[in-house]
């Protein structure tokens, strides 16, 4: 059974005696417990309208949503923070304040008037930090906890609030490529382990491929499309969805390419295997040159051989060996046309 | 190496389980903070009941405090009629604009927000210019005249009428407006409107009149006898329960609203009681004692470098303590033991107060810390 679901769901901004403007309209969704989700989408589909909707801030402009059989917009703030935790987009100032503190507000939705925690509470945050592997920050000041340290504490602190849903906005989107990683694999452990449904919006599709167990694909004109990662690759609505933000699936490759139109530039030869090729590769098609594989030399302008230490440069007779994939890139820009 | 080995004596008798767990250590500073802050309002208190134009010794106080003097000696009746009401004052007062200004920083997120910052200070300001100054000339100077007795409960009526206005004004905006930071540019520029009336009224005022409204807006703990504290006291220790009442809101509201909602705290409402508790608390100390500036933005700053932390359970106690303990010191000063004099109340008390503030912010660095941008 499903844990959160939405039938009919329409989503948007009432805007007083204007008509309201809706972004996405008569959607029915799902979400299961243990379910790892994103929302991915164009700018401006309204993935953080879906979200406010479903974590309650919001009224949906149609439809209805449940969290657990039970009406979410009819619910109790406070019963409902007790049910579904959210971390927004951003870094959290929380003035001086140690991240066990920080974490320990998730505990409000469950104490009473004067906010004492009892003994389940300490244990119930102590198991939140160990939870996202940062027990050893509890009695740091916030402040200086790097970002992503910070972003850990802040999906503690939802953890707190032991929720059975959590969602994210943008968890990681002003963090650097190895914390947006970690985060995301942090995200599909707690969705495994803890066995609570996570929702998030993301802009790192490569990321969202990765680590969903389904997509949630808003295409920005009022559709949503949910299903496997593979399924909405292989299916072409990816592609379709991205395709007006300049963006390209490339389903063999499966990443996105900027839709730059390839320039008819000379041809290269390539030799070599493994990752250093992959990365000449990368540097070549950079560079504006069309790399083919060995045997087309006939047609190729130059070679390039992947040695142990370093490459090998061929232009017709003429042999060079280079350091760096920079060099190699200088010396075949100052090569003689032929 | 003797110096590096010495310990706190206290900490010997502790149980080790104590100093090693870090949650045990920081409430035992924290415990320890309070404490010590206590002490300190308590010396100072019995301290301002023995100095002033005359120096009584420690154990005379103590014996007109407990009535145990025979007859009403001329001691006892300065004790117990003028440095009594005067000194429970500065302590009410004191912690009531600390606690506000702490309400106010919170709620808005900004280091600069004080009491006043809704406007209710130049509410009961108004409220006031309206008496002394629009009343025409022979009641304003009448008044000024019977000022201490039967003025001051006037004017404080009076102040508390602007006060009440300005806030109820507030209140009603705060419903209809979601954005805190709407609120607060509207406070300011509600407060610039009634500032615009009070220098309308002061142009056209005589000088009698003029002088009248200046005196007030000095600020004085002085004014107030046992009369207008049996108003006062029980208005500001309602302001105390309430803003005591409200530690767990104001922790949640430390992260932003928008955390604070999904917490399942019920922004709209917390943000009036905490609207309510200020204006109690500012309103009644302003309506008393006039417009008392300083304490209520410096305090909390002074209280979170000495707390290490925005935690409210541990803050409002201390803005409480702290804030008594400087309004006694100020009160103190500005008589001059000693001598004749006394000086105006609000110079004082930022010519005292805002170098320790600068000192504290400056060795603690940490302002930025509590509000970074």
């Amino acid at each position: 059974m499903s844990l959160l679901a939405a039938g009919g769901l329409a989503v948007g901004y009432r805007r007083g005696r204007r008509a309201p403007l809706t972004l996405v309209a008569d959607v029915d969704l799902s979400l299961a417990a243990g379910e790892l989700v994103c929302l991915v989408g164009p700018n401006g589909a309204g993935k953080s309208t879906l979200l406010r909707t479903l974590a309650g801030l919001q009224r949906p402009l149609a439809g209805r949503v449940t969290l657990a059989g039970a009406d979410l917009h009819a619910m109790d703030a406070r019963e409902r923070a007790q049910r579904l935790a959210t971390v927004w987009t951003g870094p959290v100032e929380v003035g001086l304040m140690a991240a066990r503190e920080l974490v320990a507000l998730g505990r409000h939705p469950h104490t009473g008037w004067s906010g004492r925690l009892r003994a389940a509470d300490e244990a119930a945050i102590d198991a939140a930090l160990a939870a996202v592997d940062a027990a050893e920050l509890a009695w740091q000041p916030v402040d200086q906890l790097s970002d992503g340290q910070r972003q850990k504490i802040n999906i503690a602190r939802a953890l707190a609030q032991e929720p059975q849903l959590l969602l994210l906005d943008e968890p990681a989107a002003w963090l650097d490529l190895a914390r947006r990683a970690e985060i995301m694999a942090l995200l599909q452990r707690l969705a495994r382990q803890q066995g609570c449904a996570v929702l998030l919006s993301s802009h790192d599709l490569e990321l969202a491929l990765r680590h969903a167990d389904r997509l949630w694909l808003m295409s920005g004109d009022g559709t949503l499309r949910a299903g496997a990662p593979e399924d909405l690759a292989l299916g072409g609505a990816l592609s379709t969805a991205f395709r007006s933000a300049g963006l390209h699936y490339d389903a063999l490759e499966g990443k996105f390419v900027s839709l730059q139109p390839r320039s008819g530039g000379p041809t290269v030869a390539l030799h070599g295997s493994g990752t250093a090729a992959s990365w000449t590769r990368r540097a070549l098609e950079r560079g504006g040159y069309r790399v083919c594989e060995p045997g087309c030399e006939r047609a190729a302008r130059a070679a390039v051989k992947v040695l142990q230490q370093g490459w090998e440069l061929r232009l017709g007779s003429s042999r060079r060996r280079c350091e760096s994939l920079e060099s190699l890139l200088s010396a075949l820009a100052a090569a003689p046309v032929d | 190496m003797i110096r590096a080995q010495w310990r706190w004596p206290g900490a010997t008798l502790l149980p080790g389980r104590l100093h090693s767990d870090p949650l045990q250590r920081q409430r035992l500073r924290r415990a320890l903070l309070q404490g010590g802050l206590l002490c300190l309002v308590l010396a100072l208190f019995l301290l301002s009941l023995m100095l002033g134009s005359v120096n009584i010794p420690p154990d005379e106080v103590l014996r007109s405090l407990s009535r145990a003097g025979a007859g009403e000696s001329a001691w006892e009746r300065i004790v117990l009629l003028i440095r009594l009401p005067k000194a429970l004052t500065a302590l009410l007062a004191g912690a009531a604009l600390g606690v506000s200004g702490l309400l106010m920083q919170t709620l808005f997120r900004n280091p600069l927000a004080g009491p006043y910052v809704l406007g209710i200070s130049s509410g009961a300001s108004l409220g006031v210019a309206l008496v002394l100054l629009g009343a025409g000339g022979t009641l304003g100077v009448t008044l000024v005249a019977g000022l201490g007795l039967g003025g001051s409960l006037a004017l404080a009526g009076a102040a508390m009428t602007g006060a009440a206005l300005v806030l109820l004004l507030v209140l009603l905006v705060a419903r209809a407006v979601g954005s805190n930071m709407t609120l607060l540019v509207l406070g300011v520029m509600l407060g610039f409107l009634t500032s615009a009336l009070v220098s309308m009224l002061l142009y056209f005022s005589v000088p009698e009149q003029v002088q009248a409204y200046v005196n007030w807006s000095f600020g004085s703990f002085g004014t107030v006898s046992w009369r207008e504290l049996r108003v006062m006291a029980p208005l500001l220790l309602a302001g105390l329960t309430l803003a005591a009442l409200l530690a767990k809101p104001l922790d949640a509201l430390l992260p932003g609203e928008q955390v604070a909602q999904g917490l399942g705290l019920n922004v709209r409402r917390a943000r009036l009681q905490v609207m309510l508790a200020t204006a109690v608390l500012a309103g009644t100390v302003t309506a008393f004692c006039g417009p008392v500036g300083f304490l209520g933005i410096a305090v909390p700053h002074l209280c979170r470098s000495l707390a290490g932390t925005s935690c409210h359970r541990t803050l409002l106690p201390a803005c409480m303590l702290c804030g008594a303990a400087l309004a006694l010191v100020a009160a103190l000063v500005a008589e001059l033991p000693g001598s004749n004099l006394v000086l105006p109340l609000n110079a004082v008390m930022a010519l005292l107060g805002a170098p320790v503030v600068i000192h504290v912010l400056l060795r603690r660095r940490n302002l930025r810390r509590v509000f970074a941008s």
